[in-house]
């Protein structure tokens, strides 16, 4: 039997820590094989350290936000425009 | 200096290094994922003759120790825009990913992709949480949130392909269904 395709969903689940210990032991082999799998989890882990960073410096710039609950403040800028 | 897929294969040993040195799983990860930046970006200085992982954790445990046994969020001590320009960018590029760069890129993007990123990416929730939250199936915050990386990363770096690794496997209406 072939062994299952990793998805782009199973590399995001992984970046998002939603995988169990052995869906993530599955899904790390195939990157560990994988230049694409590799350079595509790489990208993925960096855009969201840049998000966090980056709402981070909004919450301190934008009093609304930083005022409110995390949950309103991110339907607030989800907003945005 | 050391080629990424090797430091991949120590993923295995310093997670178990980083759940020893933090006794729970998701900040392990944390701690993890802060070392394989910081790794990354210091690649340079590691001298190839010598033990990798023993190089990686030491990062790890200096990581641990300067910051994260004070409880300190790893994001706002470890900035990373420089990782972002070498790893996603190619260092002969100029350009220079910063927040103001973020910023536009969001305000450009659907309230409803920007409304999932913060939600999954920023705010850590899980799937089951955001669809209940947002009134929307499990599987339509996958694709959501799917389609919001790969237009922002479009807009981060438009020089820059999006590395979708999966492409190549599947059939053209697959293909379309994913970058709509």
């Amino acid at each position: 039997m072939l062994p299952p395709i990793i998805t782009e969903f199973d590399v995001q689940a992984l970046v998002d820590s939603h995988l169990t210990w052995e869906e993530e032991k599955r899904v790390l082999q195939a990157i560990r094989t994988d230049p694409a799998l590799h350079a595509y989890y790489l990208q993925i882990v960096a855009q969201k350290k840049l998000l966090v960073a980056w709402w981070k410096e909004q919450a301190t710039e934008n009093k609304t936000a930083k005022s409110t609950s995390h949950e309103a403040g991110v339907l607030l800028l989800a907003g945005m425009q | 200096m050391f080629e990424q897929a090797a430091l991949i294969d120590e993923m295995g040993k310093l997670r178990k290094f980083a759940l020893r040195l933090t006794k729970n799983a998701h900040n392990a990860e944390d701690l993890l994922q802060s070392t394989m930046l910081r790794a990354l970006e210091k690649k340079d200085y590691f001298q190839n003759e010598t033990n990798l992982f023993s190089w990686t954790s030491k990062i790890m445990f200096n990581l641990f120790v300067s910051g994260y046994r004070q409880k300190k969020k790893f994001e706002t001590q470890y900035d990373p825009a420089p990782y972002i320009d070498q790893m996603s960018m190619g260092p002969t590029q100029e350009a220079h990913v910063d927040f103001v760069t973020v910023n536009e890129s969001m305000k450009l993007l659907s309230p409803e992709h920007r409304q999932i990123l913060l939600l999954v990416c920023v705010e850590g929730m899980r799937y089951e949480e955001a669809s209940k939250l947002l009134k929307i199936p499990v599987g339509t915050v996958r694709s959501r949130l799917s389609r919001a990386r790969y237009h922002l990363q479009e807009l981060l770096t438009p020089s820059t392909p999006y590395k979708n690794p999966m492409l190549g496997h599947l059939t053209g209406s697959q293909q379309e269904r994913i970058v709509a």
